[in-house]
């Protein structure tokens, strides 16, 4: 004899059963949507089966007791769940809206961190941790490119030199210092008007003054920097130390590739592929350098380690 | 209805991911491709480096497998995984409970094809 309903139970019963399946819900709220509801019905139907109509309290109790903590059996479905890095599990577990992945939950920034970098994992487009769409898997680009082992690091960065990270700090400072420097050095023989935008074929088609085309640049580049260089100063994670220094390479790329167009244009230099080999370039490759360099450094180091260990023996 | 049970022989074949590594590393100590070549010759397992790396990760973070680079005779150094005590434990354990589980339904299962 089983339940058809939690109705059924008195009304004690009903309100304790109700109250483990909040919990299995509110442990699950980290999951993805499928998953928590699947879960959430299969334990529906074990306690419909497991118990009879007019159940006391104590009898709910033993049954509840039996299924364990709530937390502790969420976390045993989500670990099952983690394990499948398929592409179709990782598709179940992606919202979606109009086909494109989303996420608007506030991510934490190791989250971030370990989508931009998680060369474990072969796809190179992984959902968005916050926004629509998808991120890049550095970590992904570097092991196709050969660059690096899908497991060369036990955690990304966690054995990369101090001097790694100063090195790679390096590289947004000085397409900042790019940007600076060369408006600094030309500002007294620059048009009024500056090129701030360019169409398709390669041509200016929208111009600002001189402070208007250089401010935003240098403010994205210069905040970006000052975050990285504040994330070293406090010795933050590495994963995240590592992903904030990509990232302001990336935005100092951006910016010194819009600036160094800035500066053909205004020197008659024009042409269709400029634009974006500029900006591709200073995108991609200067996030893709500082993450590969923090991650084969960080690997030579697990090497010596590993080795000079062994030869010790 | 291919739906239903694609799903359940991919929840079997998550299930044993686990116990098929850990018996590579009983065996002796393999680097990380070696391991996903060597699944990936069992096609039935469907297993792909997506797969095992991140699992490799898990199985070292739980101290049941430990990893460290050595000289490789041909090429540059590999990071060589092995099982540690509490790894070997483990698989035992997994592996009374498979062979008790799959002889109970081989019985169940016999005369159906």
């Amino acid at each position: 004899m089983s339940l058809t309903d939690f109705n059924q139970l008195p009304a004690e019963s009903a309100a304790a059963v109700a109250a483990y399946l909040d919990a299995v819900r509110e442990a699950l709220s980290d999951a993805a949507p499928a998953l928590a509801g699947e879960t959430v019905e299969d334990v529906t139907t074990h306690l419909l089966e497991a118990l009879e109509p007019g159940d006391g309290i104590n009898v709910v109790r033993a049954v509840l007791a039996e299924l364990g903590d709530p937390a502790d059996y969420a976390e045993a479905v989500d670990a099952s769940a983690a394990i499948d890095e398929t592409p179709a599990a990782i598709d179940a577990r992606t919202k979606r809206v109009l086909g494109l992945p989303y996420e608007f939950r506030v991510p934490t920034a190791e989250r971030v961190a370990s989508r931009w970098w998680d060369p474990s994992n072969p796809h190179v487009f992984v959902p968005r941790v916050f926004g629509i769409g998808w991120d890049l898997n550095f970590g992904a680009l570097a092991v196709r490119f050969g660059w690096i082992e899908p497991d060369a690091e036990d955690e990304p960065f966690a054995s990369t030199p101090e001097s790694a990270f100063m090195a790679c700090l390096m590289l947004p400072v000085a397409l900042f210092a790019f940007v600076v420097i060369s408006y600094a050095v030309t500002v007294a023989s620059l048009p009024t008007r500056l090129p701030v935008h360019w169409n398709l074929a390669g041509h200016a088609d929208n111009w600002a003054s001189a402070e208007w085309a250089f401010m935003p640049l240098a403010l994205f580049a210069g905040l970006s920097t000052l975050w990285a260089a504040y994330s070293t100063v406090r010795d933050r994670p590495r994963l995240l130390r590592g992903a904030v220094t990509g990232f302001a390479a990336f935005l100092s790329g951006i910016s010194a590739a819009v600036w160094a167009l800035t500066l053909f244009t205004v020197a008659g230099v024009e042409s269709v592929w400029l634009p974006p080999a500029l900006i591709l370039t200073s995108a991609f490759v200067a996030p893709l350098l500082v993450l590969t360099v923090l991650a084969r450094t960080g690997r030579r180091a697990e090497i010596e380690r590993d080795l000079r260990g062994a030869r010790q023996q | 209805m291919p739906s239903a049970s694609d799903s359940w022989v991919s929840q079997i074949r998550k299930g044993v991911v686990e116990m098929a590594v850990l018996s590579l590393l009983a065996e002796r100590e393999r680097y990380g491709s070696e391991i996903v070549e060597t699944l990936k010759s069992h096609p039935e397992l469907a297993i792909t480096g997506g797969t095992v790396y991140p699992l490799m990760a898990r199985l070292k973070k739980s101290g049941v497998i430990d990893s460290s680079w050595r000289e490789s005779p041909v090429g540059p150094p590999r990071k060589y995984y092995r099982l540690t005590a509490t790894g070997r434990a483990q698989l035992s354990e997994m592996a009374s409970a498979w062979h008790g589980v799959s002889k109970t339904i081989d019985g169940l299962l016999k005369g159906i094809d």
